[in-house]
């Protein structure tokens, strides 16, 4: 098992590589074949490696200067939790179908990944902030809007 | 039992509480003066007064109300904690303005939080599930019109 310290080096490289540096490439080497995506983004998406950097993609197709930046790191070697900045410009559009708005997001989300024996991660948990997000992109629904 | 070992104990005694509704305990597990970072509870008193009041709403709109820790794992003052919530809306949430409809709730949070020397709790990161939550209430719609 790594680490606390080694874990937490895996977690930094990940956010580094995928979403600040928009490096897919190492998601596909760091999530291990077997991979369980507990938290998809959106109803209806899949829990395997696949449907995980796809979710990744999304992510990074909704905003072209996305930041992710680390508040907290919390490691027992075989699980590091992440608690993240996440912030950008809503270019893409926040969910499938949903047009831009052009207007700036900036919330925090928790993380939680499990790290096989050998360095890679085997499942994801995570919740983002999302309802912040909707109150700052405007898309929030209103009383009376609802149904 | 290590420090971690034992904050983690003070997290599921909690939990454990907060399931039992019963309080009197409170004080040996979180700090009066509790800083709880918990987007969308920025009004609630966050003491013992305001927890309380919060875990007995929660009953009076889900009266069958559970939660179970999926995982909870801790390194020096921090402890993470993955919780499973179900429920069935039986009882309303007028503070949201959502009448008794018999919705089945099914929602997770995940918690860090930070213990002080004697393993109080004394701060809490949380991020619930909450559009899940709405959709689940019949209270909002699935982005996209999913």
């Amino acid at each position: 098992m790594a680490t606390p310290e080694e874990a937490k080096e895996i977690a930094r490289r990940f956010i580094d590589e995928v979403f600040n540096k928009r490096n897919l490439k190492h998601a596909e080497e760091v999530l291990s074949e077997g991979f369980t995506e507990h938290s998809p983004p959106f109803p209806g998406m899949g829990n395997d490696k696949a449907s995980a950097i796809e979710g990744f993609r999304l992510l990074l197709d909704s905003s072209d200067d996305l930041r992710v930046e680390i508040v907290d790191l919390v490691s027992d070697g075989g699980r590091i939790a992440i608690r993240g900045r996440y912030s950008g410009t809503d270019t893409g559009g926040s969910a499938p179908g949903v047009p831009p708005t052009g207007k700036r997001f900036d919330i925090e989300g928790i993380d939680v990944a499990v790290l096989g024996d050998d360095g890679r991660f085997v499942e994801h948990y995570g919740i983002a902030d999302v309802m912040t997000a909707m109150g700052q992109l405007g898309l929030m629904p209103g009383p009376g809007d609802q149904g | 039992m290590s420090d971690v070992e034992r904050n983690i104990d003070v997290v599921r005694r909690l939990e454990d509480a907060y399931n039992r509704r019963e309080y009197s305990h409170l004080g040996e597990l979180i700090r009066d003066d509790l800083i709880a970072h918990t987007p969308g509870s920025e009004q609630v008193p966050q003491n013992h007064e305001g927890l309380t009041a919060n875990n007995e709403g929660a009953y009076s709109a889900f009266p069958d109300k559970r939660t179970e820790i999926l995982d909870v794992f801790g390194e020096g003052d921090r402890v993470v904690a993955r919780i499973h919530n179900t429920g069935t809306n039986t009882g309303g949430l007028p503070w949201l303005g959502i009448p008794a409809n018999d919705a089945k709730v099914d929602l997770e949070w995940v918690q860090i939080s930070r213990h002080e020397a004697d393993g109080k709790i004394a701060e809490t990161w949380t991020q619930m599930e909450v559009p899940k939550l709405m959709m689940q209430l019949g209270a909002m719609q699935a982005p996209g019109g999913m």
